[in-house]
């Protein structure tokens, strides 16, 4: 691929230039670092959701083996992950953790929910009562997950120096949720969470992502000429802000939570037109994705779909329109036909009947390692001072399970990028039976979030040792 | 091949090291409602600090039953029974326990549904098609779709603005009529009426003045800078986006949210039975009686409910409850081996699903209404490849949507339906655990346990060798299976005539088909072997427990929420009117309206 230019392989006296003498208002200026030169690229989190565990055979049969092979510094990657090969020198591999999840449900249930936040997965509680898999019902996740706990806060060292509840904003979006069919909301479908008993959604049509991103023609700004459709809207928001805090005065106090969180996403709307967004100096994408709502699954189109997500977090990355995103293929379990490698059968239930389909599962996986290595591929294309976009990003790779017959260890993590030179990339780390809510706090602390503990499966674990 | 001993329900104990949780047996013997106290005893958990053994579901707190057992296959996601009786156990000992005083379970503020939204905007602004599929989708409460939980997202928040800009501008050529004046000629009056009109329509309840106001100021600043039609559309669209259009939330006539119940106004009555009969916002007629104060009038109220069971609107919503309530999803979805059913397809799927729609549909709104037709009509609605999946002969002079004589011995109420028998079924062989949990949760109402985290619930591959029964023993024989299958796959071997698709079959592998049945542990009026889904039918359509439970469901469908024990006088009431009826169900929907669970709310939950 060839090198594309990211928003801050232009120079702020460039920027300053090509916005004229308004740019004082512009709010998207690079962050400078301690002296004052030439722009720090900021700090990028994306989290990366494939389904289900590694090959396996059920009920104490052997698991696939993807350990690599090697030492620290000199590995080799096993089959599973040949498309990784490429990027080793960039990899960190942590393996043999075990899921630091639990809780109601099984395990599509409570590793999805605890994948990225090391919480438990609520019981059933009154009218929270949903699909856990098997018979099994579940409330929702009871914790935040790192990506939304790193975006919240703000400081030098983290992807936001500007305050969650600042007028202005360095990006367009303070988080990025993107998924591919990722089917109705419960507790085996949604990995991002705000807050306790608070999902997100990621938005699964790449044409409403695209518009959203990049459909809005690009504006220079002048205070002498006030927008009208942005006042417009903002007289809608101004109104509906003030009617939601009036419908606060007839719930219960059970109901505030979700008065807070109609007021944030108001509030977030309201913000996002108070600056302008500039794309000056990277690549902005000129043709959008074709349209698809899929409720449910369609795997004729997953692959395309898959594709249209990866290429617009990489773009959303470069532009600046965010930091810290997340990109959710399919759901735990998924019931995607990968025909393309040979599957016959929906993933899980190719999943279970193993013995026979090890081949398959493999193939599946591989699949999947090809996708990571794609999006890879478009961060690392993206020039970014001496080095690339990948090298100013943390990607961690995680799945629900670590193997297709439940069981929770070895997780399958595998973290990419150096997170702004703050980790040593290219190697490999034996940490058999360790926590992987050591590893979410080490993201955490990489991404500038000071941190002693994530979750409460295993609490103030402190960072995984020796990866930073 | 062996695979029979993978059937084993043995639970595997994991190694200390807490890769897995280490569950026990099932746990409870008898997990059915009036036991469920015990069904919260997990197995002993592992040594090790992996997850908590898990117990049964609790019956306490309103929790409801637990589902049914997903696993290979079957549509997307795992096809999970409900019901259980929520926190109910004894509905009629609940209630005089409550010694007269009024109680009612917790409303929660819930955001409207996709399907909601797109009847509401087509009434309200005559929008076409489904514009809510632009919207993140939809939580459950039990099966029937509610956002009652989960907050609101930013996204969400997002979507919804795009969406209301979207429909105002289309809205725009309809101006004149949605204002009801002339914008252009009628200045301040005509905006101020307009949105007086509208507002009413929107927030389903007259504006406040400073309500009025608020808008009136948004058309007038947009006016000011744009046109008539861009200051019609900024009000519209606003509209649209306000919490008071997209909530349903009810408080009572002070507007005061209370910790006890309090009689709903008669607009909050208007919605909720406008929502629960038609899946859409009131219409003219109901909203006059909610203005002339009526409509809270009992004999009003029901015969308001009469006619909006007998209004086409109702189709919007009647045949959603029964799709809900049997776990009948995304049909064209399923994963179905087509080298075994070659006919299925995205066509015969959706005939399946127009089956069940439009008898449900019928039986209820335009036949005798009786649960026990449902259960044992000979008849159905049949049309495209049904007709072949059936094997039925399309008569001469067919109209589609005309009733069709089903075959006699072969096919009889919904239990014979191939959607149900689809949805319940593996890929490629019949599925007896689903079939048996569908029944038992979803018709009964007697709640299950899961299986133990480690059991393998992929059932062997079928074979010409052996017959589903066979491949299913171990579930008798293995005595940790034992204790919760015993209650499953007499119920659903009975189903053995019916493929996975819901084809009639005489032979099952190299026999021919045993369909010997029975409700174990299922009270008195369900007691007795039977042979055949037909005759299972049979039992259901006379069973009080059977009519008891399809009570809940609407309950469930009507409300947006699970029973509770403050529910347990409604309950009782609704069910002892089902029950005098003969198990008709618009007596029983004219029931649910008048119940107190349905006229009053209780907006403020107890802190826990």
């Amino acid at each position: 691929m060839t090198m594309i230019p990211s928003r801050f392989t232009t120079s702020r006296r460039a920027l300053l230039k090509s916005l004229g003498a308004s740019a004082v208002l512009s709010p998207f200026l690079p962050i400078l670092n301690a002296s004052g030169q030439e722009p720090l690229f900021p700090k990028r989190l994306l989290l990366f959701f494939t389904p289900d565990g590694t090959s396996s055979i059920d009920h104490g049969g052997a698991q696939v083996d993807w350990k690599p092979v090697g030492t620290e510094t000199d590995f080799t990657l096993t089959a599973t992950h040949a498309p990784l090969e490429p990027f080793k020198s960039k990899l960190v591999i942590p393996w043999g953790m075990r899921f630091s999840a639990g809780g109601a449900g099984q395990e599509h249930a409570f590793g999805m929910s605890g994948l990225w936040s090391g919480a438990t997965l609520s019981g059933p509680s009154g009218d929270a009562n949903f699909d856990g898999g098997n018979g099994n019902r579940t409330g929702w996740g009871s914790g935040p997950s790192i990506d939304q706990m790193i975006a919240e806060a703000s400081g030098p060292e983290l992807p936001y120096a500007r305050p969650v509840t600042d007028a202005v904003q360095e990006t367009l979006y303070r988080t990025l949720e993107l998924g591919v069919q990722c089917s109705e909301p419960d507790s085996k479908h949604r990995m991002i969470y705000k807050a306790a008993d608070q999902p997100l959604h990621p938005e699964i049509n790449p044409k409403a992502a695209f518009d959203r991103l990049f459909g809005m023609p690009i504006a220079e700004p002048d205070p002498q000429v006030p927008d009208a459709q942005v006042a417009r809207k903002r007289a809608q928001l101004a109104a509906l802000m003030q009617q939601t805090e009036r419908l606060r005065t007839r719930v219960g106090a059970q109901e505030f939570e979700k008065i807070d969180a109609h007021l944030a996403g108001l509030s977030a709307l309201d913000r996002r037109l108070n600056g302008t967004t500039t794309t000056v100096g990277c690549t902005v994408p000129t043709e959008a994705p074709a349209s698809s709502n899929v409720r449910f699954e369609n795997s004729a189109t997953f692959q395309a779909e898959c594709t249209d997500m990866m290429d617009l977090v990489t773009h959303a990355f470069a532009c600046d329109l965010t930091r810290v995103a997340s990109v959710q293929l399919s759901r735990g379990f998924s019931g995607i036909v990968h025909s393309w490698v040979g599957a016959t059968q929906g993933h899980h239930t190719v999943s279970h009947n193993d013995g026979d389909n090890r081949a398959i599962l493999t193939a599946i996986d591989v699949w999947y390692a090809e996708q990571f290595a794609y999006l890879l591929a478009g961060l690392d294309a993206v020039q970014e001072g001496d080095g690339t976009m990948l090298d100013n990003t943390l990607v961690v790779w995680g799945r629900e399970m670590a193997a297709t017959n439940h069981r929770m260890q070895p997780i399958p993590l595998i973290m990419a990028g150096s997170a702004r030179g703050g980790l040593v990339t290219g190697r490999f780390l034996d940490r058999n039976r360790e926590p992987h809510a050591k590893a979410l706090v080490s993201i955490c602390q990489l991404m500038g979030l000071d941190v002693n503990g994530v979750g409460d499966r295993d609490p103030d674990s402190g960072p995984l040792a020796g990866l930073v | 091949m062996g695979s029979l001993a993978l059937l084993g329900c043995q639970a595997q104990i994991d190694s200390p090291d807490g890769t897995a949780p280490a569950t026990g047996g099932s746990g409870a013997t008898a997990p059915m409602a009036g036991s469920a106290g015990t069904a919260a005893t997990a197995g002993v958990g592992g040594a090790a600090a992996g997850a908590p053994a898990t117990g049964g579901a609790s019956a306490t707190g309103g929790s409801g039953g637990v589902g049914g057992v997903g696993g290979a296959g079957g549509s997307a996601g795992s096809t999970a029974g409900t019901g259980g009786t929520g926190g109910l156990v004894d509905p009629a000992a609940e209630c005089a326990a409550n010694a007269g005083v009024l109680e009612v379970g917790l409303t929660r503020l819930r955001r409207m549904t996709r399907s909601q939204f797109n009847h509401t905007v087509r009434d309200l602004i005559g929008a076409t098609g489904t514009p809510a599929d632009a919207l993140a989708p939809d939580e459950k409460v039990g099966p029937f779709y509610a956002n009652a939980i989960a907050p609101v997202t930013d996204l969400l928040v997002q979507q919804h603005g795009e969406v209301a800009d979207a429909l105002a501008a289309q809205a725009a050529p309809r101006m004149a009529d949605i204002a009801g004046c002339d914008l252009v000629a009628g200045g301040a009056t005509c905006a101020t009426a307009f949105v007086q009109n509208f507002g009413l329509k929107a927030y389903r309840r007259p504006l406040a003045t400073d309500e009025v106001d608020q808008y009136v100021a948004l058309y007038t600043t947009e006016l000011a800078a744009g046109t008539p039609e861009s200051a019609f559309t900024q009000v519209v669209s606003t509209f649209l986006q306000s919490p008071f259009f997209l909530y349903h939330a009810d408080v009572g006539a002070s507007g005061v949210p209370s910790a006890t119940p309090v009689a709903l106004t008669a607009y909050e009555l208007a919605s909720r039975l406008s929502y629960f009969l038609w899946d859409t916002m009131p219409d003219a007629e109901l909203f006059t009686l909610a203005s002339g104060g009526t409509l809270t009038d009992e004999a009003v109220l029901s015969a308001q409910v009469d006619r909006m069971i007998a209004d086409p609107k109702a189709v919007d919503a009647i045949p959603e409850f029964h799709l809900g309530w049997l776990q009948i999803g995304d049909l064209a979805g399923l994963d179905k081996d087509t080298a075994l059913f070659p006919s299925w397809n995205a066509t015969l799927a959706t005939a399946l699903r127009d089956e069940t729609a439009r008898f449900t549909d019928f039986v209820v709104r335009q036949g005798d209404g009786l649960m026990s037709t449902l259960y044992t009509a000979g008849f159905s609605f049949l049309d495209g490849p049904l007709f072949g999946l059936y094997g039925v002969t399309q008569p001469a002079g067919f109209v589609p949507g005309s009733q069709v004589m089903l075959p006699a011995g072969q096919r009889s109420g919904i239990l014979t339906q191939a959607s149900l028998l689809a949805s319940h079924a593996h890929r490629n062989q019949t599925s007896p655990v689903h079939r048996g949990i569908v029944v038992r949760e979803n018709m009964l109402c007697q709640p299950l346990d899961p299986p133990p985290l480690d059991v393998n619930v992929t059932p062997p591959e079928p074979t010409p060798a052996t017959t589903t029964r066979e491949r299913f023993a171990n579930h008798e024989a293995d005595p940790q299976c034992a204790g919760c299958h015993v209650l499953i796959d007499p119920i659903g071997l009975s189903f053995e005539h019916y493929d996975a698709i819901g084809a009639y079959r005489t032979t099952d592998g190299p026999s021919p088909v045993d369909a010997s049945g029975e409700i174990i542990d299922g009270g008195a009026d369900l007691a007795g072997a039977f042979v055949g889904a037909i005759e299972l039918g049979q039992k259901l359509a006379q069973s009080a427990t059977a009519r008891d439970c399809l009570a809940n469901q609407w309950f469930r469908f009507a409300l947006d929420r699970i029973e509770s024990v403050d529910d347990a006088c409604s309950v009782q009431t609704i069910r002892d009117g089902f029950a005098q009826s003969g198990g008709n169900v618009r007596t029983l929907l004219v029931a649910i309206a008048k119940s107190e669970a349905f006229r009053n709310v209780r907006a403020v939950g107890v802190s826990p």
